[in-house]
């Protein structure tokens, strides 16, 4: 049984959880341990990227149609082979017509006009768009490229005419495989899968989509527009490129179809993927864990922060909360993005190095909060690192804050002042940069400061970013309580000159959007300009320039804007009929 | 695994279409034997199936260097494609078969085609050479050297992609008969007077023009002219008419070349029976 009893964790479980991360091990008496196991080689990861039955389904059948297709150039007999069946089909169908079954399928075969087939795929697009689920869009936009790709290709390769029967509806092009089959089964196809979510209705959608399908394959093959393998070998890629770029590139687990608007980089930690993580925490970390829920989605775009309930033996308090924070690739992405944003932005302040994968990125965390817990800096403290989906998904487990307030919201007095600002000197001491010092970042749990949401923080950050951090500090407790006591409690822990550097250093972008809008509210209070008032207090400075250009920065520019025009170019090509969609 | 299974289906792609058979045959060439057609294949017969009357569909011999063919784009009762080239321009010309067409602007030209075929052509050439006549006015010696030095200026440089040629009128006619002569043969006229030739400028005459342009100095003549002498081009309309069918050649070219578009096209483009082809789609057992 763990005794560590350190001064900045309340209560005994708290105690008893705290031995935890020193020893990077769980062997605390009140939590009821399962043991740990370790997954023997072979076995599957908690969650497994799995492409499923109907994924293999698509990919079987996309390998049959291109062995078929190879088939065509090296044994050139089996074309004639095919083009025997289709025409005994054809002609059996010529049989059959009359003038009243002509008419239905002439009104059949407009299904396959571009006229039926746009307006459904724009109208996808804008759903996606006022949803702003970006990666189904690109999903979209991807495989109608690939199929646009793949049917002129084949068209112009196999080069076949349209069969020689009586030929009596309109037609464009070579006739194998089917562009108008593969169009529209490939909208209905990104349709489905964008559209609705996992399940019955998806499955109801689908099978109407093969049903619309079908009868676009019968019209045509009525009509004389198409010999049968070219309108099946329309419909399979034209589904199968649709069901494999959603599942390889917009996974469910990962991208869910969620039809409402707001932040959607959450993971959704119900299902299967809820079942693994609880595995996992119970294999790897040895804890039986009872739920979990997300929490405090609101304030975490990086990742997808949960409260995970654990059991214990002890009988007054028979849970324990953690904290836990789940990385998936879309937070990695997120965060790739968010830094080219911030270069674009805001110039070259910093090396803002990439994380090259989820687990680097966990990784990354978990170090920061053991270097702060071994600075003696008041932070969570770090339990482990629990794997999902290997590469792809991560929970990094910390301690709960439970009844921890935002400095924002709680009662700030000397001895929060002091706490705060004697944290900024203890970065300092250590080498260490938060990088995101705002109200929601810096908790009192039990009158003591903590810093929490240390993704940002960095090792051997620029003077300039430590001199900023202590601004941002500096604002944080200006907006809370007098300014000049707070500049004069600075100066117990930093010179005249510090203080006068970091607001020298400081302006409207290196501030965080929080801190900022609290600002905006405090002057709109009445108030005095919090940065001018320190700068006013301290010695003078000359500001230091935030606005710096680098080759880089200069690069991402250029490509965000040639990336703007292309996109504009390719909405005015497409809604003017010349494009692909 | 999946990457694999992709990579693996990308190379296999590759692999097929460096494969050695009859697919492939989109671009509409002209076959030598309507036997070889596969079933599976061919240009020729989806223009065929696009105008199933036409007795004859356009076809490609050997292409001049150069020139590059885009496209086929066949639909129900009409077929189209087109000629790129380096020096004339992308779609230099469109080849478009139909059931029929309208050939009241155009007249009836001979040629090397088939007795079923009659050809009319309405096209206008601006070819690459341009003939620029000189007058000086009174042939003093003084105006006669300047007109020298204004001839030696334009035959040593190119106006638009156009080759210069000089012809002096030393002629007693009357200057304004030189003048309407120049125009009929559409031909830029520069006049050198003896004032010219003391201040060294000439006037420039246009065919087709009324006014003539004063006192021009050499660089400003030669600006002009660049300015007024259209670029060498082969441009309108030959149509082929043919039982059941018509082929329009539209032309659009301009630059070096055009002179020999006419005969290139000629050599480049073929007919094809369209009765052999079905001849042989019959003895393939395809046609009934």
């Amino acid at each position: 049984m763990a005794e560590i009893n350190p001064p900045h964790t309340a209560g005994r479980l708290g105690s008893e959880l705290a031995g935890i991360g020193a020893r990077r091990e769980l062997r605390i008496g009140s939590l009821r341990l399962t043991g740990r196991r370790r997954r023997p080689s072979g076995e599957k990861p908690p969650l497994p990227r799995e492409l499923r039955a109907s994924g293999w389904f698509w990919v079987i059948t996309g390998l049959i149609m291109v062995l078929v297709w190879i088939s065509l150039f090296v044994f050139t007999e089996t074309t004639n082979w095919w083009t025997d069946r289709d025409m005994t089909v054809l002609r059996w169908l010529q049989d059959l017509r009359s003038d009243g079954v002509t008419k239905v399928m002439d009104a059949l075969h407009a299904l396959g006009s571009q006229w039926f087939i746009r307006p459904l795929r724009w109208a996808t697009i804008l759903v996606l768009i006022f949803y702003k689920r970006w990666r189904h869009l690109f999903g979209l936009l991807g495989a109608l490229f690939i199929v646009m790709l793949l049917v002129n290709g084949l068209e112009l390769a196999v080069a076949r005419p349209r069969p020689f029967v009586d030929v009596i509806g309109p037609w464009t092009g070579y006739s194998h495989p089917s562009a108008p089959v593969a169009g529209l089964a490939v909208t209905f196809g990104v349709m489905g899968m964008s559209l609705f979510p996992k399940g019955k209705g998806r499955n109801r959608f689908m099978t109407g989509a093969e049903v619309i399908v079908g009868l676009l394959i019968v019209a045509r093959l009525y009509l004389g527009v198409d010999h049968p393998s070219d309108a099946i070998f329309g419909a399979l890629p034209g589904f199968a490129v649709a069901v494999l770029v959603f599942k390889l590139f917009v996974p469910e687990s990962v991208f869910p179809v969620v039809n409402k608007r707001g932040v959607t980089a959450h993971l959704d930690v119900g299902g299967a993927r809820g079942a693994a993580i609880k595995q996992a925490v119970q294999d790897q970390l040895g804890i039986e864990l009872l739920a979990l829920e997300p929490f405090g989605l609101e304030g975490s775009g990086g990742s997808t922060p949960l409260r995970l309930t654990v059991a214990s033996t002890d009988p007054n308090q028979p849970e324990i909360h953690l904290f836990a924070k789940l990385y998936s690739q879309t937070h990695l992405r997120s965060d790739r993005w968010y830094k080219v944003g911030r270069t674009i932005l805001n110039g070259s302040l910093e090396d803002e190095v990439k994380f090259s994968s989820v687990r680097r990125l966990v990784e990354y965390e978990d170090y920061i909060l053991l270097r702060m817990q071994e600075a003696a800096l008041p932070s969570a403290e770090p339990y482990g690192i629990v794997e999902i989906t290997p590469e792809r998904e991560y929970l990094l487990v910390t301690e709960f804050l439970l009844g921890a307030e935002e400095l924002g919201d709680a009662i700030v007095d000397d001895a929060v002042i002091d706490q705060a600002l004697l944290i900024i000197r203890k970065l300092w001491d250590a080498g260490l940069a938060h990088r995101d010092i705002k109200p929601a970042n810096v908790m009192v749990h039990d009158g003591e400061v903590k810093l929490i949401d240390v993704a940002f923080a960095t090792v051997r950050p620029s003077p300039w970013r430590q001199a900023v951090d202590l601004a941002n500090m500096m604002i944080v407790l200006g907006l809370r309580h007098d300014p000049a006591h707070v500049y004069e409690a600075a100066l117990n822990y930093f010179t005249p000159d510090d203080v006068a550097e970091a607001f020298a250093a400081t302006s409207g972008i290196t501030i965080p959007t929080q801190s900022r809008s609290a600002h905006k509210q405090y002057v709109a209070a009445g108030e005095p300009d919090l940065l001018q008032t320190f700068k006013d207090m301290a010695p003078p400075c000359e500001p230091i320039s935030v606005q710096r250009w680098s080759r880089r920065r200069l690069a991402l520019t250029a490509g965000a804007v040639l990336g703007l025009l292309w996109f504009a170019g390719f909405v005015v090509e497409n809604l003017t009929g010349a494009g692909f969609v | 695994m999946i990457r694999r299974a992709l990579v693996v289906l990308a190379l296999a792609l590759a692999a097929s279409a460096c494969g050695n058979s009859q697919l492939g045959l989109s671009v509409p060439v002209c076959p030598a034997d309507p036997q070889v057609i596969s079933a599976f294949s061919g240009a020729i017969m989806l223009e065929m199936q696009a105008v199933e009357t036409a007795e004859f569909v356009p076809c490609l011999n050997d292409l001049n260097a150069g020139w590059s063919y885009e496209d086929l784009v066949p639909e129900r009762g009409l077929s189209r494609f087109w000629l790129d080239s380096d020096r004339l321009g992308s779609h230099f010309l469109e080849v478009t078969l139909t059931p029929a067409c309208d050939v009241s602007s155009a007249s009836l030209a001979g040629g090397r085609m088939d007795d079923a075929v009659t050809e009319f052509r309405d096209v206008e050439l601006i070819g690459s050479n341009v003939t620029i006549v000189i007058v000086p006015v009174t042939g003093q010696p003084a105006e006669a050297e300047h007109a020298r030095s204004i001839e030696s200026e334009l035959e040593a440089r190119q106006i638009n992609d156009r080759n210069v040629f000089v012809v002096f009128d030393t002629s007693d006619d009357p200057l304004a008969d030189k003048v309407a002569v120049a125009a009929r043969r559409d031909r830029p006229m520069i006049i050198v007077d003896e004032q010219d030739a003391l201040a060294k400028t000439a006037t420039l005459q246009m065919p087709g023009e009324s006014q003539s342009v004063r006192g021009l100095e050499l660089n400003d003549l030669l600006d002009r002219l660049d300015d007024l002498l259209p670029k060498p081009s082969f441009v309108g309309t030959w149509y082929r008419v043919f039982e059941g069918g018509c082929i329009t050649y539209e032309f659009d070219a301009s630059g070096p070349g055009v002179d020999r578009l006419a005969g290139d096209v000629e050599d480049a483009l073929g007919l094809f029976p369209a009765a052999e082809v079905r001849q042989a789609l019959r003895s393939a057992g395809l046609l009934g």
